[in-house]
């Protein structure tokens, strides 16, 4: 990198319906509290990033004019970054771009969904020619990617389940997460209502408003910042279309591309030994195992052993989610810069009763539409290239 | 003061509606125009050999123009697949159902479909199938011009 650029304000919203607060009253919570942790004001402000999936999910058009004054960005450029749920995590690099590349020297990244006040399902819904409906839903999408995963890896059916307990406990220690369940067991997953075989109903995210906002800024102010920083290390997003001859879903090229381009820039050759947490969109339960395989975390075949031996539980060598992830809270918008957001907060030690003890490196990743968009970065504790 | 004020409006419905023109483009356009002729047409890569159902006009891999349109008859075999196996305002068929990703043979790109004709827990990866086309005066340049994919009988797909 030309010039070292590190996240130093983290803010959310409690994950819930929110239907006591506007769009815009929500949005400012995480801006608030960002803005607060940085301790900046507006006028330090050189440009807004927002972070939003499609206008349709909750209703309002354009929301980065309606949101101007929410995000404090009158006067100051702002981009929309617009993919899929993948969308936080670029948003993220995107704002990172504009310091490294000298456009700007503070840039605040926000997101945000309220999908209690849209159709989700509607929205994504369109009759295409392509499509016939099937009415499956998004769970109708990766429940069959998971199945072949299972089939290709002979993976015990108990790995979902204990995926979804793992994160509904690590979130009864993230205030801000949307589902609390402190008392759950792997046989109540099981239990669980059957929606799109293989996926039951505790293996599933649920639909949820929120929102976050961080704070980008060069090594000249970095450096001065009152809070620890989390430094970039490394960065890279990649995107495949979604349909391509010979494409394969279950181990999407774009991903694997894109992590390996982010640990080159860090510095990485066994990312498994040399990251201490990673905090991965995960919406089913499979996907942890999947995606482990996906960015180099464990070899291929071998992501479902990391989960049955305890690795990647809270405490375990290799900590996924321990926010609760995207199980726990799933205001789509946000949710990938939730995880580039709490990779950050692990490594500045602001991360709570979910800190993961010496958390010095960790992944954020984010994934978007039918596993096409991929984005990921390195952050860590020590400013890259420092002795 | 004996008014008893009215609980606050916290929300309004605000229904609205979009409609879509869709460009399907030059190579798909000539899919969509196949199914309305119970005809499934594919198109092979010069660069990587590959061969999309549905063909766009270039290959995403390679770039380049994919070659002249051959039909294939849409007889494959299930990639993978999931049971849908509960309801939902707007379902069109009572769950169980199963949804299949299905490799038609002879073609890199899979379609996504219907499988009935059998109980959802008899479905397996592998399964040959084949399309069922709707009646002639259903076809429509839409995959609903399948009905849905059964398994493959002796005597091949309806026609």
């Amino acid at each position: 990198m030309s010039r070292n650029v590190a996240v130093t304000g983290v803010g959310q919203s409690k994950q819930a319906k929110r239907r006591e607060v506007s769009i815009g009253g929500m949005v400012r919570e995480a801006v608030t509290e960002a803005m607060a942790d940085a301790e900046l004001t507006f006028d330090d402000i050189d440009a807004v990033v927002l972070s939003k999936t499609p206008d349709l999910f909750d209703g309002v058009m354009n929301p980065e004019l309606y949101l101007a004054d929410a995000m404090g960005s009158v006067g100051l450029p702002v981009i929309r970054v617009f993919t899929g749920g993948s969308v936080g995590g670029h948003a993220a690099i995107y704002g990172a771009h504009l310091v490294q590349a000298g456009l700007a020297e503070r840039v605040l990244v926000v997101a945000y969904s309220k999908e209690s006040e849209g159709n989700f399902t509607w929205a994504l819904s369109r009759g295409l020619p392509f499509s016939p409906p099937l009415g499956a839903g998004a769970g109708g999408h990766f429940a069959p990617v998971i199945r072949e995963y299972i089939q290709r890896s002979n993976a015990p059916e108990h790995i979902g389940w204990q995926v979804a307990v793992n994160h509904r406990l690590n979130a009864t220690r993230n205030p801000y997460a949307h589902v609390h369940r402190p008392d759950i067991t792997v046989e109540e997953v099981r239990d669980s209502r059957m929606l799109w075989d293989p996926i039951r109903y505790l293996e599933s995210c649920p639909s949820s408003d929120g929102s976050c906002a961080i704070v980008v800024t060069g090594e000249e102010h970095a450096e001065r910042a009152p809070r620890p920083p989390a430094w970039i290390h490394g960065m890279a997003w990649r995107t495949e279309t979604g349909h391509f001859a010979g494409r394969d879903e279950v181990n999407p090229r774009a991903g694997q591309e894109c992590a390996a381009d982010a640990y080159r820039q860090a510095g990485i050759d066994d990312p498994a030994a040399q990251v201490d947490v990673a905090e991965l969109y995960i919406p089913y339960s499979w996907y942890e195992p999947i995606w482990l395989e996906n960015i180099g975390l464990a070899e291929e075949g071998g992501g479902w052993k990391l989960v049955d031996d305890g690795t990647t539980a809270f405490g375990g060598d290799l900590p996924i989610n321990p926010s609760g992830g995207v199980l726990s809270g799933n205001p789509t918008g946000a949710t990938g810069l939730l995880r580039f957001a709490e990779a950050a907060l692990q490594v500045r030690e602001m991360a709570g009763e979910h800190q993961v003890d010496g958390a010095s490196r960790a992944i954020g990743h984010a994934m978007g539409g039918a596993s096409q968009f991929h984005a990921l970065w390195v952050v860590g504790s020590g400013e890259p290239g420092a002795a | 003061m004996t008014n008893v004020l009215p609980e606050p409006v916290t929300t309004i419905p605000n229904p609205f509606r979009m409609d879509y023109t869709y460009v399907a483009g030059a190579g798909r356009s000539m899919f969509l125009r196949g199914l309305a002729e119970r005809k499934l047409i594919a198109r092979r890569c010069a660069g990587c050999g590959q061969v999309y159902l549905p063909p766009p006009e270039f290959c995403s891999r390679c770039l380049t123009e994919l070659e002249a349109p051959f039909e294939l008859d849409g007889r494959g075999a299930i990639s993978t697949f999931c049971v849908v196996s509960f309801p939902f305002p707007g379902q069109r068929i009572d769950p169980p159902y199963v949804v299949a990703h299905i490799q038609p043979h002879g073609a890199g790109t899979r379609l996504m479909h219907l499988v009935r004709e059998i109980e959802p827990e008899d479905v397996h990866i592998g399964l040959e199938v084949e399309p069922v086309w709707v009646p002639d005066d259903e076809l429509d340049t839409s995959l609903l011009s399948i009905s849905h994919f059964r398994p493959t009988t002796e005597g091949g797909a309806d026609a």
